[in-house]
């Protein structure tokens, strides 16, 4: 890890109204694996479901790549190469997303306001112009001139959400450096066993994942994929300093010491977006915002027993357990005062208090703490909408922390109100709200069971167009279980593979394999997904095979 | 009575055969041009094109949807909307071809009267 450098220069000053839009903070997965030995049948099984935004057409196409030499079955992405997350003959593979700061901005000062040179290193550098062209649809074709600093684009400037000619920020990004992603793909397709996977991986760069791996020869792993900026302590944490050298990325982490864990002696890998490594990893790792519940809740349920099935499987990716309630719920029954609830709130208090913390559609209890966590995360950091300049609340595994550790903390009063309020004050105040909504909620729609109050839907990309769309899908969870559906978000592939030979796969997702609406295979797999139910993969192992064929079509090229 | 058989089946035809090469507006030159050549008379000018076009469309319409099961017509009829009635949406279908054949037909009459002129 390189030295953290001292402050010591001051640039032209900007400041910025707004920042762009950041990716669904929901964008995650779940990836894991399980040896040999604590398998049901002595093969390792590994699943992975990819939770992405809920539309029609489905984001996946699941298919089967055969040549005389290699067969492959999976789910791809159109515009991909080969599977994305499946299996072939010998190994199996998925991903989930490795969060990590890779993204930092630096500040920068240009000479002049023609901003040709920018400051580095104590001396004007040049800057480089790109003019991008984008042609507008019965319109005259837009120029815009984008300006490069050693560091990246300049993005944030007085064109853009910024307000000094003279000032900008540069993003530096690793997306931005060349790679061959795609490589890692077609060779997962074609590999044969652990080497084949650790080779194929060398060449893949961003967005950094989290691999899982296992093999019919029995081997279990998992690799953190990346190329990773090797930086100082805290380095891109905040805004950097353009001009300041010792603020420009030093180096890059080694692939070779990328984390990673091949056969662990517990018998298990997993993955669910969390904090990657431990202090004893020699690098600084950061990124702002980790998973902090379903991962938790995996590797819970694989330390809980010996022998894992695939029934097992299946239960826990349609696992609906909310570790986040049941961390917080326990202490807010203890320390709120009900003394002043009216008969229709403790009748509601009543409901949650009965709990067992399962999200499930039938429950009302769900959407009680749905609704109350939301109002009181809302009060806890009102400070944050009363502050003009625009930042981030704090995650909610933080906030928990502080409701449960630091009642008293002055950032639990509310700044509007005359009264000074702690975070007990907070939960009768939110819980009387949520009374309301509900009650509310109730006069106009019916009961607020999950299902309902949740109203899961899986919406045409056109802006949900009704009648391309299912809406108010029979399914449990949030965002924090391990089957992480929430209202329009969740796993949008579901597999299973257990490492016989060949192997035996089973899978689902929230669509259909046709992109027409006007075909019945358009949304056909929707209603077994929402239940929790699987397809028994078909992977064709002779071509001449017959079975279970609906179809056929043969492309002839012309010569 | 023939002329009228004759007419309802003239502009069927030349729809039918257009609809292979030209888009929906196909049926406004069947009316047009059938009437241009067997001329009705009173209200016949524009019904018996009408009932024609009416016919096919609904019948065109009700094949292509077997085609898919009568899965889209559904939609289409949740998405304009009419209540997801499929059966609404096949006659408004006629309807529509209809009128267009019916409005071109009288055009094709009023011509047919100038050139007779």
């Amino acid at each position: 890890m390189p030295d953290v450098p001292e402050d010591d220069t001051s640039l032209e000053d900007m400041s910025i109204s707004e920042t762009m839009d950041k990716p669904n903070p929901h964008n995650g997965s779940n990836n894991w694996a399980v040896s040999g030995e604590k398998s049901y049948s002595g093969h390792p099984i590994l699943a992975n479901d990819p939770h992405l935004s809920l539309n029609l057409p489905s984001i996946w196409f699941v298919m089967q790549l055969a040549t005389p030499e290699h067969n492959s079955f999976g789910a791809t992405l159109p515009g991909a190469l080969g599977i994305i997350s499946g299996y072939n003959t010998h190994i199996s593979w998925g991903e989930t997303n490795a969060t990590r700061d890779v993204l930092d901005w630096y500040k920068i000062e240009f000479k002049d306001n023609t901003r040709k040179k920018y400051k580095h290193d104590g001396k004007w550098k040049k800057t480089t112009q790109r003019i991008e062209e984008l042609k507008v649809r019965n319109g005259t074709t837009l120029y815009d001139t984008i300006i490069y600093t050693h560091h990246g684009p300049v993005t944030y400037d007085h064109n853009f959400k910024g307000d000094n000619p003279k000032a900008g920020y540069a993003m530096q990004w690793v997306g931005h450096i060349s790679g061959n992603n795609q490589r890692t793909f077609l060779k997962f397709n074609e590999g044969k066993n652990y080497e084949d996977y650790l080779n194929a991986l060398k060449s893949y760069t961003a967005p950094a994942q989290n691999f899982v791996f296992a093999s019919t020869e029995g081997d279990i792993a998992l690799w953190i994929q990346g190329l990773f900026p090797n930086k100082w302590n805290g380095q891109g944490k905040f805004l950097l300093d353009g001009s300041n050298p010792k603020h420009d990325w030093q180096s890059f982490i080694p692939q070779e010491f990328n984390a990673h864990t091949k056969n662990p002696e517990r018998g298990f890998v997993s993955s669910a977006n969390q904090h990657p490594v431990d202090p004893s990893y020699p690098f600084y790792v950061f990124n702002d915002g980790y998973e902090t519940y379903r991962n938790r809740t995996i590797n819970d349920f694989f330390r809980a027993k010996d022998k894992f099935n695939i029934q097992d499987f299946k239960d826990l990716q349609n696992n609906n357990y909310n570790l986040k309630a049941s961390e917080l719920l326990p202490h807010m029954f203890a320390n709120m005062d009900t003394s002043s609830l009216t008969v229709n709130e403790t009748k509601i208090l009543t409901i949650i208090k009965n709990w067992d913390f399962y999200t499930e559609i039938d429950q009302l209890a769900p959407s009680i703490w749905e609704s109350w966590w939301t109002k009181l995360f809302q009060i806890v950091w009102d400070e944050f909408d009363a502050d003009s300049s625009k930042m981030d609340k704090p995650f909610t595994y933080q906030t928990i922390y502080m409701l449960k550790n630091h009642p008293d903390n002055e950032l639990m009063d509310i700044v509007n109100t005359p009264e000074k309020e702690t975070a007990n004050d907070l939960f009768l105040i939110s819980f009387k709200e949520t009374a309301e909504e509900l009650t509310e909620w109730k006069a106009k729609h019916g009961d607020y069971n999950w299902s309902a109050y949740k109203g899961t839907f899986v919406g045409h990309l056109l802006q949900a167009l009704p009648a391309f769309s299912r809406f108010d899908l029979p399914v449990g969870g949030d965002y924090n279980t391990v089957n992480a559906t929430s209202k329009n978000h969740g796993p949008s592939w579901k597999m299973i593979v257990e490492m016989t030979s060949p192997p035996t796969g089973y899978g689902i997702y929230p669509g259909g394999q046709s992109g027409n609406p006007g075909s019945k295979y358009y949304d056909n797999l929707i209603d077994s997904w929402a239940a929790g139910d699987y397809i028994n993969l078909l992977f064709i192992q002779d071509q001449n095979d017959t079975k279970g064929i609906m179809a056929s079509q043969t492309l002839t090229p012309k010569k | 009575m023939k002329k009228t058989l004759i007419n309802f089946i003239v502009t069927l035809l030349i729809a039918i055969i257009l609809s292979q090469f030209l888009p929906w507006w196909h049926v406004m030159v069947a009316g047009f041009v059938s009437a241009l050549f067997f001329s009705l008379s009173r209200t016949a000018v524009f019904y018996i094109p009408f009932l024609a076009i009416f016919l096919f469309w609904i019948v065109y319409a009700f094949w292509l949807s077997n085609a898919n099961d009568f899965i889209l017509v559904q939609k289409i009829a949740v998405l304009l909307p009419l209540g997801g009635s499929s059966i609404l949406l096949l006659l408004i279908t006629g309807l529509i071809g209809g009128l267009a054949a019916g409005v071109s037909a009288l055009l094709g009459k009023q011509c047919s009267l100038l050139i007779k002129r």
